[in-house]
């Protein structure tokens, strides 16, 4: 099979952006993706969002946003996974090049929250969920994810201080990232203190609420060189699912989906978790954060609250983890995270990012659709 | 209208009676109940009642809570270990927060889970509320007012 | 009224939520004099959780009842709940109920209303249907959510909580089974809720003589007039109790002394379950009464009625008490809530459906 690229990348600050709604933001991401083309023509778009149903009103999102991003009447459609919408859309994207149907496709992600209060976005959120059996009992999500922080906290006996190093090392790093949502850094004692949204977990263990949108441009190996001159290869590319009512699964600590994907990426990719020098991992939750580093092999199982705390994954180690912040820090516009995640493991290869670098040559990028039910995972190389 | 009618209809024994699927071939118990079972890919499931008895295995306390639930607040969820061996996911009622750990022994009540607004249908589902080992012997009410009087 | 063959109650289910509020507490707030509910001899009331109501509580306690009775709940061909308490104005609260048990579909079943009563006519009507041969076993239920204006003096007594009864021919498996009964309605508006109103309005003093006294005394009398008894013939007895002195007061008047009411007298420790009233009562009493004694069952619903039963106790008793909660361990598993969170979980408070 011949090789595809990321030949593009675009972001918007993820923010709350009330002036802004789902076409604005993606057109902003899009004509910044395609100016680093040299505004060449793409073929198709795959937009990967979660909620533009819910709270925007808005199906037919393939056709809204390639016509308000100038791109023609080309093939265009939405890809939906949840929260890992963004990574089932470079999927999706990079299986049309793969396919042999298109050589330049966008991958778009987007994701429009702040149109209603907090409650209302946390059932549109919710829907992650199995709707009969989990959102039925009015279950948020993070109420879900609170289910897995204690056991996490019970079974490897880790305290609420040092689960903390998560989001201190998250605002550290988002504090340096232009497009990040919550440029601050935080303390231990502040994350405790923090008010409780599903106990055990805080609002500083927690993702923020924000809108954002990002754009990849991928290209086959024909044309990639005459796109970019500093082309990112997709190395590996994996993907996997799990059940979606979280009890029935027979481990809670880990996500089978996470494992799979990443198998499946790093074989095709010919590596292993040693060789990766940065990683954007999912955390829309202190917990997730811990479990991923776990089920993608960078750490053992209930021991990275306190290897982190010991320096590991801080910039300058390898794996350096989420140099951008993370979706606790950067930001987690839902659909959107998943694209972000791929474009700044690419700008971090090329060299340009605009936050902490890392220096390296292999990128990894996981993306995670409900409590770990869709995971995609991207090895990406330089 | 914010609760579908055929829904709460459809899906009333899987939640009133915690009803679940068991594969005529491997005998595995489904909850969500399933059309095929997952372990040997059997068509030919039974649908079988749930005992409702078992532990909480990890649980929260949730108190940003989802639109139409404010008065349900702080909600406790949790997951349930029952006897079968199989793990529910429901709300803990009748308990103060303080009081929930993990191994608490808990039995299955039905309640109501929410309701649509003034007009639309109640939803009634199950709540899991701590088992009470109950052994008292002797009069009933002739003590208890005595008591209760004291007491007010 | 006395069927052509003996019909007898199997089991026994009751089921009142744990929180209370002291009479107290709910005085202060409307700044009625102190000490003024204890003037009615009722101390602390039930109230719902937030999740609960006449569904959830009716079908707890006919678990309970299932429980007790050793019998395969599908046998069940008759289920009713009384209550003047509907979750839905339109829509069968027993349908639920039955589901919730599993005993659907082949079943009778109906909501009935009569305030208080209605368990009672469904009682009564349950004899009827198993004495004739059509159903072999019957589940009555009474539940209530009973509401009250806040402020009005009915907010002292207005409680929740239900009792169930799972009546048969009378056989080896039953507990008691009924010797007689006498009904006695008429039109007496001394208690009411209008369609739509949100809480019930009532004659207040007009409560008393013309209607709970008038109809308890009557229909008691009646009963002892047609089966031949004196008030020495009965071992307990149990009125409906809307506070805990009516029912003491009903006795002096018929000649009934205080002892024989008080081991079922429920209402001072848990208010007025309204459907629940009396059963709860006879509950209370089968947990400590001894085969072969006589229980006075009397219920009571304004606007206005009153049925009296005989009931003999059977050996069957003591082995089924500790097969579900006692009533016993019910008043005692409980926790004190304030007014606020009472008022919360009453529903007292206007809001958005947040």
């Amino acid at each position: 099979m011949s090789k595809i690229y990321i030949v593009g990348v675009g972001l918007t600050k993820i923010g709350r952006f009330f002036d802004k709604g789902l076409r604005e933001l993606f057109a902003e991401a899009a004509s910044k993706a395609l100016e680093e083309i040299g505004n060449e023509n793409v073929q198709a778009l795959i937009v990967g969002n979660m909620m533009s149903s819910s709270l925007s009103e808005q199906d037919n999102l393939g056709a809204l946003l390639a016509d308000h991003a100038g791109l023609g009447k080309i093939p265009a459609f939405k890809v939906e996974a949840a929260c890992g919408s963004g990574g089932a859309a470079v999927y999706t994207g990079y299986s049309l090049i793969a396919s042999g149907l298109f050589d330049v496709v966008m991958v778009g992600g987007v994701e429009k929250q702040t149109e209603y209060p907090t409650r209302i976005v946390s059932k549109a959120l919710a829907q992650a969920a199995d709707a009969e059996y989990e959102l039925f009992y009015g279950i948020s999500f993070t109420g879900l994810n609170a289910l897995i922080m204690r056991l996490y906290m019970d079974t490897y006996n880790v305290s609420r201080d040092e689960m903390s190093v998560w989001p201190v090392l998250m605002h550290k790093n988002a504090s340096k990232n232009p497009y990040a949502q919550l440029r601050f850094e935080v303390t231990k004692d502040q994350v405790a203190k923090s008010i409780v949204i599903a106990d055990p977990i805080r609002l500083l263990d927690s993702s923020p609420i924000g809108d954002g949108a990002a754009a990849l441009i991928l290209a086959s190996e024909k044309v990639a060189r005459k796109l970019s001159d500093t082309p990112i290869e997709v190395a590996g590319i994996g993907m996997a699912t799990d059940h979606i009512y979280v009890a029935y699964r027979e481990n809670l600590l880990s996500l089978e989906a996470t494992v799979l994907s990443a198998k499946g990426a790093y074989r095709m990719a010919k590596i292993e978790p040693k060789d990766i020098d940065v990683a954007e991992v999912h955390d829309a939750f202190t917990v997730l954060g811990f479990i991923n580093m776990e089920d993608l092999g960078f750490s053992e199982r209930g021991k990275t609250p306190k290897l982190m705390d010991e320096g590991r994954f801080w910039p300058g180690d390898k794996p350096t983890v989420n140099p951008s912040g993370g979706l606790k820090a950067r930001g987690h516009p839902v659909g959107a995270t998943g694209v972000y995640q791929v474009a700044e493991v690419a700008m971090q290869l090329r060299g340009d990012f605009p936050g902490i670098k890392v220096e390296g040559d292999v990128g990894l990028a996981q993306s995670i659709g409900g409590l770990g039910t869709t995971v995609t995972t991207l090895v990406l190389k330089r | 209208m914010k609760i579908s009618v055929p829904r709460v209809w459809r899906e009333l024994k899987s939640h009133y009676l915690l009803e679940a699927s068991v594969c005529t071939k491997c005998g595995k118990i489904h909850y969500p109940p399933r059309t095929i079972c997952d372990n040997c890919k059997n068509h030919k499931l039974i649908r079988r009642k749930l005992s409702g008895e078992g532990e909480v295995l990890t649980y929260t306390v949730q108190y940003v809570v989802l639109e139409g639930y404010r008065e349900h607040a702080p909600i406790i969820f949790a997951i349930v270990k029952l006897k079968e061996g199989v793990n529910v996911l429901a709300p803990l009622t009748d308990v103060k927060p303080e009081n929930v750990r993990v191994g608490l022994k808990v039995t299955a009540v039905l309640r109501k889970i929410t309701e649509d607004g003034d007009l639309g249908l109640i939803k009634y589902g199950i709540k899991f509320k701590p088992m009470k080992e109950f052994r008292n012997e002797g009069n009933v009410a002739y003590e208890s007012e005595k008591r209760t009087r004291k007491n007010s | 009224m006395k069927s052509i063959k003996d019909v007898g109650i199997v089991s026994w289910g009751v089921y009142f939520p744990k929180y209370r509020i002291k009479c107290s507490d709910i005085g202060k707030v409307w700044g009625f004099p102190p000490q003024y509910s204890d003037g009615l001899r009722v101390y602390e009331k039930t109230v719902a959780n937030i999740d609960e109501d006449t569904i959830t509580m009716g079908w707890e306690a006919a678990r309970y009842a299932v429980a007790r009775a050793k019998i395969d709940p599908k046998e069940i061909e008759a289920i009713y709940v009384g209550t003047e308490s509907k979750p839905y104005a339109v829509k069968p609260s027993i349908t639920i109920i039955a589901e919730a048990l599993g005993i659907t579909p082949k079943t009778l079943g109906a909501d009935l209303e009569f305030a208080c009563r209605a368990a009672s006519e469904a009682m009564e009507a349950s004899i009827g249907l198993i004495s004739s041969g059509m159903i072999k076993y019957s589940l009555v239920i009474g539940s209530d959510t009973a509401q009250a204006s806040p402020g009005d003096v009915l907010e002292f007594t207005a409680s929740s909580g239900a009792a169930a009864f799972i009546l048969g021919l009378r056989s080896e498996n039953i507990v008691a089974y009924f010797e007689g009964s006498y009904s006695y309605i008429t039109d007496t508006p001394d208690f009411w809720r209008r369609s739509l109103a949100q809480y019930p309005m009532h004659g207040e003093q007009f409560t008393g003589d013309p209607a709970y006294f008038a109809h308890i005394i009557s229909a008691v009398k009646g009963l002892m007039e047609e089966l031949g008894f004196k008030p020495s013939d009965f071992d307990y007895v149990v009125f409906h109790q809307p506070n805990g002195r009516f029912p003491l007061k009903a006795a002096a008047r018929l000649g009934f002394s205080k002892e024989k009411v008080l081991p079922g007298l429920i209402t001072p420790m848990i208010g007025n379950t309204y459907n629940g009233s009396a059963l709860i009562g006879l509950a209370a009493v089968l947990e400590v009464a001894n085969p072969g004694q006589r229980i006075l069952l009397v219920p009571f619903g304004s606007g206005a009625g009153s049925d009296a039963y005989s009931i003999i106790v059977e050996e069957g008793v003591k082995e089924k008490i500790h097969l579900a909660p006692t009533v016993k361990e019910l008043l005692e598993d409980k926790e004190y809530v304030d007014y606020t969170c009472y008022s919360k979980y009453r529903g007292l408070t206007s809001k958005f459906n947040f």
